[in-house]
């Protein structure tokens, strides 16, 4: 966290925004005036950011379908996955999730959710991996004019960039995104990206906290679907 | 053992392709003869295959060789129960494609008039003879992932619409019109009716049958089809183990009359991928992977050009053997019937917008 908290302060001090008081936690940030505003790392990983791009300039065509696969840690926490996707379904279609279904099964779920605009996403999450091995999640959009994915045609797991192969044990791996904050891993990148763009943007902290109440009740509807089984509309849980 | 004597019928199937090969080099088999539903189908086949005869019409090809003892029917869903009624009567084994019939009825007709005639009828899902299917089932069989939970499937391709027109009729791949939605103008037969192996897959890996199924259908990638070709579909089954399968034509292609290079404009023109979740672990599988890959002839695009491919190998070998050695198929009629029946769920599900029970 110690790395974090240095790089936030770089970047704030770089930009000269350092008037701003904060403090600066694992998940949250809290500002000057008491705010305590959850973080959405996510939201500053470039390739999501690239991908989003690619829908609004025309790159491609309009979407049919949005899939999504998250694998994550046995031990992390599930409902913050659906969160996550949930948020990205309606970052990449542009437009608001009106109907949940959804499966589970102990730490898994198949989730289809419906935005208003006829999108259908599918959402796959799942917390069964152990630790020690690399995450697996991947995104992919389905266009009338083609696909844009996260991932590489023809591969199944996430590429990394440098790969090292030592000592007759599995390869070690580096993934290098930010130079600004070269030296943090990318988890920890978007952390401290996620907590200065809200220092940057006070509205935009307010957004998020909206945010957050609209999402946190996208994953209560999607619990409630897999329980029931039923195709929830959200507008009846209103 | 003798050769077995086998011709194929229609060759308007997109699988029709896959046989020419196996159909030649399996020494188990004395290809005799074809017969094609059209001219156009003939010149096709004529430019592809040499020393094999080529008849206008089934009837014909059956008077001129009685001494075919098994056929593949390589033709459009709606024509498969009046070719079964034809082999039926004349003692004729069946290679039947992957969707014998939608209709529950036509299907039990099959199912009494083959057994009644004592025929050999293998329904061909060429995934269980893949060796990465093979290897995954031996995986899930040794529960080297504990208890599985949750069980995730692609199926997606590009759509063969336009070199099988019959893929894109309704009324040819589903059996009837009847429109997916009362508010939508597309119908029921395209891309689901194109890809059942996840759905008889996930039977045989999970030892159980469906329980609920969801689905929903997206707006085409391609408007101008008259079928759906984006579908999502999730659900459980009755042990408890949830699946989310994808049965969609989203890779796209070029609108070529004959497969062939070129075909592809997604460079990866077909995906099987499957993902189980279980108490100890994960295991993520690309039945078709890895590949070589090109960006040559004759469109300079970047292609995945499949590198692995032995299905028809041991799906032929299954079906000589049972024939010679009087055994049902893996994949015979009465199994491949509840798979059937969790596709039109799929179908129903769409039409009501609600959960469908099995």
């Amino acid at each position: 966290m110690d790395k974090c908290r240095k790089g936030l302060e770089y970047l704030v001090n770089k930009y000269d925004i350092s008037a701003k008081k904060y403090t600066f936690n694992k998940n949250t940030i809290k500002l000057e005036d008491g705010k305590e505003v959850v973080l959405f790392p996510w939201r500053s990983e470039r390739r999501f950011t690239e991908l989003k791009n690619l829908i609004t300039n025309g790159t491609m065509g309009d979407i049919s379908v949005i899939r999504i696969c998250n694998i994550n840690y046995v031990d992390s926490n599930f409902n913050s996955l659906i969160y996550r996707e949930l948020d990205l379904c309606e970052i990449f279609g542009g437009s608001e999730i009106i109907s949940i279904f959804a499966v589970k099964n102990d730490n898994t779920a198949n989730i289809i959710a419906k935005l208003k605009n006829d999108i259908v996403c599918t959402v796959e999450v799942a917390t069964t991996l152990t630790k020690g091995v690399d995450l697996i999640d991947k995104h992919e959009i389905i266009t009338t004019r083609g696909i844009c994915c996260d991932r590489v045609v023809d591969s199944q797991i996430p590429q990394k960039s440098i790969y090292v192969f030592k000592n007759n044990k599995a390869p070690e791996s580096y993934l290098d995104t930010d130079f600004e904050l070269y030296g943090l891993g990318p988890n920890e990148v978007t952390n401290v990206r996620s907590a200065f763009e809200i220092l940057k943007n006070e509205k935009y902290a307010d957004e998020l906290i909206e945010r957050d109440k609209v999402l946190s009740k996208l994953v209560e509807i999607t619990l409630k679907s897999a329980k029931t089984s039923k195709n929830i509309l959200v507008e009846d849980e209103k | 053992m003798e050769p077995l004597k086998i011709a194929i019928m229609s060759l308007t199937h997109g699988h029709t392709r896959k046989y020419y090969q196996v159909l030649k080099e399996n020494s188990k088999l004395n290809w005799v003869a074809v017969s094609a539903s059209s001219k156009e189908v003939k010149d096709v086949f004529l430019k592809s295959v040499e020393g094999i005869p080529c008849y206008d019409s089934e009837m014909e090809m059956l008077s001129a060789h009685p001494e075919i003892e098994a056929v593949v029917l390589a033709s459009e869903n709606s024509e498969h129960l009046r070719q079964m009624r034809m082999c039926a009567e004349r003692g004729i084994h069946i290679l039947s494609m992957k969707i014998p019939s939608f209709d529950i009825d036509e299907y039990d007709e099959m199912i009494e008039i083959t057994e009644k005639a004592g025929i050999v009828c293998q329904v061909e899902l060429e995934l269980h003879y893949n060796p990465v299917v093979n290897h995954l089932k031996e995986l899930n069989k040794n529960s080297e992932i504990g208890k599985l939970l949750s069980f995730q499937a692609t199926n997606i391709t590009l759509s063969p619409v336009w070199a099988f027109p019959w893929q894109g009729v309704p009324e040819l791949s589903y059996g009837k019109k009847l429109p997916l939605r009362l508010d939508d103008n597309r119908c029921r037969g395209g891309a689901l009716c194109d890809h059942p192996h996840i759905f008889d897959l996930i039977r045989e890996m999970t030892n159980s049958d469906f329980d609920t199924i969801f689905a929903s259908v997206a707006p085409n990638i391609r408007p101008d089809l008259k079928v759906e070709d984006m579908l999502s579909v999730v659900g459980k089954m009755k042990n408890g183990v949830i699946f989310s399968l994808d049965p969609s034509w989203s890779k796209m292609e070029e609108r070529i009359k004959v497969p062939g290079p070129g075909w592809e404009v997604f460079p990866k023109r077909m995906e099987v991928n499957i993902t189980l979740n279980g108490e100890k672990g994960v295991i993520m599988t690309d039945c078709f992977g890895p590949n070589v890959y090109h960006n040559g002839a004759p469109n300079d695009r970047y292609t995945v050009q499949y590198t692995y491919f032995d299905e028809w190998v041991g799906l032929i070998d299954e079906f000589v053997d049972c024939i010679r050695n009087n055994k049902t198929p893996k994949i015979n009629l009465r199994w491949h019937k509840k798979t059937i029946e969790a596709m039109n769920a799929c179908y129903e599900s769409i039409s009501t917008g609600s959960v469908v029970e099995l």
